[in-house]
């Protein structure tokens, strides 16, 4: 151990640590809900060891039981879950069933928690130094104020925070996402906990924040010898991060061993699936008769009638940009920021365009003024060789058939009080397309064509997963039969199999209706699997264009290698 | 801050000229000549009638007499009554009681209404969840007035703990009644809204990631749960003084109190429009300062809040 992180609140009595004795034995685990229609089995028979300073990663996708497992430990099950067989054991004693006093002096002190959501977890009322204080309290740190306020600072400054004097004073909402979650850290960390568990620790922030959090987060249980306990869905990260893998799925461990060994000789057949389909490993573009895809864009352009398109252009954007004025202090004193600062690219009919970059970057704005939901304030979006910014009212609502978007959030962006056939059959009435039972027939047909049983129509979105939900989302901008698809962030709110399914299923569908797409994300993983050409933004600006290969064999910029180098698991496959 | 709060009180003036436009119009054009009704079912003699319309400047057009009454306002000196009483005194002498029975019942129902909403919130579901939302649900249903007159002889009379009316210059002990049944609806309303925040925060990240750092229980309801309860509770609150105050003229009938009520009261059935608009005016403030307390303190609870 080194010296960089002094153990100052830990040498209270607790019991001398034995490497070869596990710290953490969890032993055929049942956990239960209880619901209006009985008794939902979350976890049904988990086993799971960690020795002191190890780490450890539970993998899995969502609805797999691996946050309900590690909710346990820590007794902070949410609603009606409760224990209902199997045992924990946290250095020698027992706690399930253990009294309630015993287990919130455990939490903070022998087990540390950082949560998955930075935006959310720091309570935005209180100052981060008064939420470092409780914890630091509620662990028995004694001595005087001063001392405290110390202690509060090296916390932070521990977890990289500079300037943590200053930034104690300061609340949640003064934070970025990286800082709240280092903050965190820090708390998680505070008291010196044997073990901490980190759900999720980096899944809502940007890859370089994320490769530089983990590092950090690395760095420092190494050093004061915290045996960790990641909980995710990203199997390249957890193998990267963790010297043993936990795979579970639908509430059981079907398998775990050392990392390296699970993913080059992965047993059981979910995880040789998991393995197969995780972006971060996954290399290519998938290529489905993609050649084909452009010549049947061709062949659909001209059968669509009208005139054959005059060039091979989509959309071409030129110097596009988007200023907003930010209200300051005074009145009159507000200042302009430039969410996009002359940007231009052009989406080739029948191809797919990525626009990459990391949160704060325009590139949803860029979506945005595509879509012609938002106005630049000078530059040109051209459709099909038309300025979009010269239509009138009448072609402007034309021209809204013709691009469509899909977005992040498929809980989001589907109205919970229509059902899945109102949902899908809203656009088309809107448009005034056919009779009844013309769109009644349109609505089958879309819902063949992203694979969801035709019975899905009478169905409502609370009833569906996050990936059909995404498929209805799909098939709704499909209805209209659009040249364009926007997609933001398509796929980044899904499981990795489901991620998978879904770029399947855009990649099928472009080929078969000869679509362009515009893909906007934060992950260069998936652009390798569904782009053909790559435009990656920092700060409003273009930095890099090229064609996907060209990008990811010979990145010319250094941004763009940091965000080559930041995707989870990049190395592991050289 | 400064700039913010120089903004909100210029706002004032725009709604003082027009809540006193509205409400100057509003009793000009009441049916009915309150002049003559002055003298009973003999009536007054015509020149008698003339020199008071005169006196009172109700011979002048509206917006003539609109004017006068806003030099009233600027010089503080709103002129007399028909019973010749100044109008300043008039407002001096209903305001206190009226201020002391809104700010009782403000207290009751924040003290009673936040305290059971918390216990409510906490144990969803449960028992005494249950009942306090029954409760409140028959205090939002059943009329100010009946909850008055059950309690002036449940309590007043046949139990004798309370005085049943509380007359001239009441003391703090006869307010209370009237002020429990004032209080009565806000309370109900006070109630669930705590429960329901509560409960909502209860389920919140940032309290299960205060859980794990080994805060216990009651450190985690006081520190967590229950002030980030408060941000809607306290709008409601600041909202409701200025609705407590125009409420109370029930109340203040029911238990014989001489405040805002039964004066405005009056002085609408007599026709004083002088007196009328004053009162109310001094509502529309009280409402306005009310409100931005409450944005200010808004700003108190949640620092993500910041005037500029």
């Amino acid at each position: 151990m080194t010296t960089q992180f002094p153990v100052t609140a830990g040498d209270d009595g607790r019991p001398a640590v034995d490497p070869n004795t596990p710290l953490l034995e969890i032993r055929d685990l049942q956990i239960s809900f209880s619901t209006g229609a009985g008794d939902v089995h979350a976890v049904r028979g988990a086993d799971l060891t960690v020795y002191p300073g190890q780490s450890v990663a539970i993998v899995g996708e969502s609805g797999s039981g691996k946050s309900t497992t590690a909710a346990a430990i820590m007794d902070l099950l949410p609603g009606t879950g409760r224990v209902t067989g199997g045992t924990i054991t946290f250095g020698g004693r027992e706690l399930v069933g253990a009294p309630r006093r015993e287990k919130e002096a455990l939490r903070g002190r022998e087990i540390g928690l950082v949560p998955q959501d930075p935006m959310s977890n720091l309570n935005p009322v209180w100052r981060i130094g008064t939420q470092v204080t409780e914890a630091l309290k509620a662990n028995g740190f004694k001595g005087s104020k001063a001392d405290l306020r110390q202690r509060v600072a090296d916390v932070l400054r521990e977890a990289g925070l500079p300037d943590a004097e200053r930034r104690a004073r300061q609340y949640p909402h003064e934070f970025s996402g990286g800082m709240r979650q280092r903050a965190l850290i820090g708390i998680g960390l505070a008291s010196r906990p044997q073990l901490l568990i980190a759900d999720e620790p980096t899944s809502a922030l940007d890859v370089t924040v994320q490769r530089q959090i983990l590092d950090h987060l690395g760095d420092m249980t190494r050093d004061l010898g915290t045996a960790v306990l990641f909980i995710t869905h990203d199997l390249g990260l957890a193998a990267e991060r963790a010297e043993h893998l936990v795979v579970m799925f639908k509430g059981q461990v079907v398998e775990s061993g050392p990392a390296q060994q699970i993913l080059a000789d992965p047993q059981h057949p979910y995880t040789q699936r998991l393995v197969s389909s995780a972006p971060s490993l996954a290399s290519r573009r998938i290529q489905t008769a993609h050649v084909s895809g452009q010549e049947s864009a061709e062949l659909h352009a001209h059968h669509a009638g009208e005139q054959p398109p005059a060039s091979n252009e989509a959309v071409a954007v030129r110097n596009l940009t988007k200023v907003f004025q930010i209200r300051g202090a005074r009145p009159g004193s507000s200042t302009d920021f430039k969410a996009v600062d002359d940007v231009s690219f052009t989406l080739g009919r029948g191809r797919t365009l990525a626009l990459v970059g990391e949160s704060g970057s325009g590139k949803s704005t860029a979506a945005n003024m595509v879509l012609g939901l938002l106005e630049p304030t000078s530059g040109t979006v051209e459709f099909d060789g038309t300025d979009v910014a010269t239509l009138n009212a009448k072609q402007a609502f034309a021209f809204r058939r013709r691009i469509q978007p899909v977005f992040q959030n498929p809980y989001g962006s589907l109205d919970p009080m229509f059902s899945i056939y109102r949902s899908i059959e809203e656009p088309l009435k809107l448009h005034g397309v056919g009779s009844k039972k013309d769109r009644e027939n349109r609505v089958r047909e879309l819902l063949d064509m992203v694979s969801l049983p035709q019975s899905a129509m009478r169905r409502f979105p609370n009833e569906l997963s996050g990936g059909q939900r995404q498929r209805i989302a799909i098939a709704r901008a499909l209805a209209l039969k659009p040249e364009v698809v926007v997609l933001d962030e398509a796929v980044s709110a899904l499981d990795v199999l489901v991620q998978a399914q879904i770029l399947d299923l855009l990649d099928t569908l472009q080929t078969d209706l000869g679509l362009s797409y515009l893909f906007i994300t934060h992950d260069l993983a998936v652009v390798r699997q569904i782009a053909d050409d790559v435009v990656v933004m920092q700060n409003g600006r273009v930095v890099e264009q090229a064609t996907t290969d060209e990008v990811f064999d010979t990145p010319r910029e250094q941004y763009t290698r940091d965000l080559l180098e930041a995707i989870p698991g990049a190395h592991l496959v050289g | 801050m400064l700039w913010y709060l120089g903004r909100r009180l210029l706002q004032v003036i725009p709604v003082f000229l027009g809540a006193t436009l509205l409400l100057y119009a509003m009793v000009f054009l009441r049916p009915g000549d309150p002049v003559s009704a002055l003298g009973g079912e003999r009536g007054l003699p015509e020149a008698v009638q003339e020199q008071i319309r005169a006196e009172y400047n109700l011979d002048q057009p509206f917006i003539v007499q609109y004017l006068l009454f806003l030099r009233g306002v600027v010089t503080l000196d709103f002129g007399v009554d028909f019973r010749g009483r100044e109008i300043t005194e008039v407002i001096a002498s209903a305001f206190p009681v009226t201020i002391q029975l809104a700010l009782m019942a403000l207290a009751i129902e924040a003290i009673l209404g936040i305290g059971f909403g918390l216990v409510a919130g906490m144990r969803k579901g449960g028992i005494f969840d249950g009942t306090a939302l029954v409760v409140s649900l028959f205090f939002i249903a059943v009329p100010t007035f009946v909850v008055g007159f059950v309690m002036q002889i449940v309590v007043g009379v046949k139990l004798g703990w309370l005085p049943v009316t509380a007359g001239r210059d009441p003391d703090f002990v006869s307010l209370l009644m009237p002020a429990f049944v004032l209080a009565a609806v806000s309370f109900a309303y006070v109630l669930r809204l705590t429960r329901t925040s509560v409960a909502e925060n209860l389920s919140a990240d940032y309290v299960r990631t205060a859980r794990a750092r080994g805060l216990t229980r009651t450190q985690v309801t006081g520190r967590h749960v229950l002030r980030n309860s408060l941000i809607p509770v306290v709008t409601f609150l600041g909202a409701d003084i200025g609705a407590l105050m125009s409420g109370a003229i029930i109340t203040e009938g029911i238990f014989n109190i001489n405040g805002v009520g039964g004066t405005l009261y009056d002085a609408i059935i007599r026709g004083e429009s002088v007196t009328v608009v004053s009162l109310t005016t001094v509502l529309v403030l009280v409402y306005i300062a009310a409100n931005l307390l409450v944005d200010l303190l808004y700003a108190a609870l949640d620092p993500r809040i910041r005037y500029a």
